[in-house]
């Protein structure tokens, strides 16, 4: 699993700055600004910092109930909350996200969506009975420029 | 649990009525493109009409005739040499070799996921695909690394080594009327292993194909002679050569004065241009690089041959089926023909299996768009010739099938920019860990690919970008193609239209297929 969190300016450097401040007081409060204004810009960044998209998916017989393709901003953060009625292994490519389904609890992908693109979920641990044709995709994650 | 059982039982049951089975449509990888916006579209659409017209209007306006000159060209045979040097090219060859051979050796031997051997991506990513671009963009590369010819070469000089009258080849004629179909027809077996096969990600069954293709290139090495079958014979450096037309760099033979290539390519000012055969060859003292305008090799002085012709429309047709195997539209058309009722006793005889459905499905189609782009093409050339006097049909056919070839090329960028960049990627913890052994040469066995390299706008800029402009440079050869046949230029004109409406229709089905979403 990698998901990929954006780190802001760190708080806890900024204090230590402030705390010894003393000998090099002009360096580090340039430092400083720059971090600020670093920090600053990177949240004016549009996108980034946006919304949190939940969406439940419902599998019944290793299908989707209803659509099978959310479409999301980047720099969301998007929480695919997975139920099945049988146990299931899915994996999201790109991302390269797995998480086991169990019948009765909701299965949660977590993920910061940093990259475009049109990702599939597959589900993983099925034998393929016909070399590379048989698996379409459950589900896509459909991540679009801001 | 037997009732969760039946219902999985059943749920397996309906996938294959209810699933068309689809595509990997590559010979590997899942695709992350998003289809390009509706905008992208029309702007590229709307981009390609106005600019055509502005082109016809320019030039029937101005009736100057200086597109007759010969592109400009020059010649440098210091570069020539380099490339020649005994040290360059023994350097270059080892490489080529030791991929090919680490390529089968990780296919046959290594770990079967496809991610983990280094086969598959080294194949379908980066030879595939990056060769491809690096013959169009820079020059035929592929002519000096084509591991199929730098190991049959050894082996002549081994035999020689051992015994100086020893001959691999037999030598024997080889049947002029063959032309390039030899080519034509492995490379057509090879687009239906990399889009209809679907198992060209499976590493054992991959390396047995390159062992069987290499297999089938030597013996005809043996009978023809190495180079008669490069020129005629071996799919790839026929269809990389021909991409590289466009490039920039070629390779040139000096000093030629008056002789002609026997391999009907081009002389430009005494210089034999982007001939391989003819390089190799030459003595190193006569080899020289070309550097001309990026698709001036397009242009001939002569028609191509028959076989020629049908391999430029094989390639701009698979280039495209490659691309419409993805979309929706092809889906519905694999679903109407599964429920058709007229092929219901075939897919439901008992000898049928999943896996034949789908090849039988696809593989008229794979062979039926080279077909329907040589009708349309030959119409147009019909057209053609009946405007302008003077030429017939066969004739225009052989001048203007190269000046498609941008249109294809740009399209081609454009399909294959994400992939290249983004699956590409998987080569570099593969070249550390080549058989998925667990091994760590380079240190980066543990890369992750950063999906995050380019991003959609990217994309689609960029490949509506190149397709506006392969379609202009398209445009503009078609039109120089026109002036030298045609000496009339009102007359040249007006025959051209028919090539410039099929170059409009050929550019919009492109700009279609990435405004749609990649169905796999």
């Amino acid at each position: 699993m990698s998901d990929r969190t954006i780190h802001g300016p760190n708080a806890a450097q900024r204090n230590e700055a402030l705390a010894c401040a003393r000998p090099y007081a002009r360096v580090r409060l340039t430092m400083l600004a720059v971090l600020a204004l670093a920090g600053g810009l990177f949240l004016a960044v549009p996108g980034y910092g946006a919304g949190t998209r939940t969406v439940d998916i419902e599998v019944r017989n290793g299908k989707v109930v209803g659509k099978n393709s959310v479409r999301v901003t980047r720099g969301d953060t998007v929480e695919l909350r997975w139920m099945s009625d049988k146990p299931l292994e899915l994996h999201l490519h790109g991302y390269d996200v797995t998480v086991h389904v169990v019948p009765g609890t909701p299965a949660d992908m977590k993920l910061r969506a940093h990259a475009t693109g049109r990702f599939p979920v597959e589900i993983h641990g099925e034998k393929k009975s016909s070399g590379g044709h048989s698996h379409k995709p459950l589900y896509y994650l459909e991540v679009y420029p801001d | 649990m037997p009732q969760g059982r039946r219902s999985i039982a059943a749920g397996w049951f309906a996938v294959p009525l209810l699933v068309p089975a689809s595509a990997l449509a590559h010979g590997f990888a899942v695709r992350y493109d998003l289809p390009a916006p509706l905008g992208f579209y029309l702007a590229g659409a709307g981009a390609t009409v106005v600019l055509t017209f502005l082109a016809l209007a320019l030039w029937s306006w101005s009736r100057t005739s200086t597109s007759r000159t010969a592109p400009p060209q020059m010649v440098l045979p210091r570069a020539g040499r380099i490339v020649s040097n005994r040290w360059v090219a023994g350097v270059l060859q080892a490489i080529a070799a030791g991929f090919f051979v680490l390529v089968v050796a990780a296919g046959l031997f290594g770990d079967i996921d496809p991610y983990k051997n280094i086969s598959t991506t080294f194949v379908w990513v980066i030879w595939w695909v990056g060769m491809m671009f690096i013959n169009t963009f820079i020059g035929d590369v592929w002519a000096l690394v084509n591991p199929w010819n730098i190991i049959f070469a050894w082996a002549e000089k081994l035999a020689r080594a051992v015994n100086r009258n020893a001959r691999l080849s037999l030598d024997l004629p080889y049947p002029r009327k063959l032309g390039l179909w030899p080519a034509l027809i492995l490379f057509l077996a090879f687009a239906w292993l990399e889009l209809t096969w679907g198992e060209g990600e499976d590493p054992r069954k991959l390396a047995s194909v390159i062992v069987r293709y290499s297999l089938i290139t030597w013996a005809a090495m043996v009978v023809f002679g190495r180079r008669t079958w490069l020129v005629h014979g071996e799919a790839f450096a026929v269809v990389f050569s021909t991409f590289a037309r466009f490039a920039p760099l070629a390779l040139g033979v000096t000093g030629h004065g008056g002789l002609r290539c026997e391999h009907g390519r081009e002389t430009n000012a005494g210089v034999v241009t982007g001939c391989a055969a003819c390089f190799e060859a030459a003595p190193p003292a006569r080899r020289a690089i070309v550097l001309r305008v990026p698709g001036a090799g397009l242009l001939t002085q002569q028609p191509v041959s028959a076989s020629m012709a049908a391999m430029v429309l094989t390639l701009l047709a698979t280039v495209t089926f490659d691309g419409f195997l993805t979309t929706p539209t092809w889906i519905a058309i694999h679903e109407y023909l599964q429920a058709l009722p007229l092929l219901a006793p075939l897919w439901e005889a008992p000898w049928m299996t999943l896996k034949l459905k789908f090849y039988l499905l696809e593989t008229p189609v794979l062979l039926l768009f080279p077909l329907a782009f040589a009708a349309a093409f030959l119409l147009c050339c019909r057209l053609t010739s009946a405007v302008g006097a003077g030429a017939t049909t066969a004739t225009v056919a052989g001048h203007f099938v190269l000046t498609l070839l941008p249109i294809a090329i740009a399209y081609h960028l454009a399909h294959y920019v994400v992939y290249l960049l983004l699956t590409g990627q998987f080569i570099i913890p593969n070249l550390s860990d080549p058989f998925g052994f667990g091994w760590d040469l380079f240190g980066t066995a543990s890369y992750k690919a950063d999906i995050g390299l380019i991003g959609a706008k990217f994309a689609w800029y960029t490949g509506v970008i190149a397709i506006v402009t392969g379609h202009m440079i398209a445009v503009y050869l078609a039109h120089r193609t026109a002036l030298r046949i045609f000496s009339d230029g009102r007359q040249s004109l007006r025959s051209e239209l028919p090539m410039l409406a099929l170059m409009v229709a050929y550019t919009m089905i492109s700009l279609w297929i990435i405004a749609q979403p990649t169905v796999q």
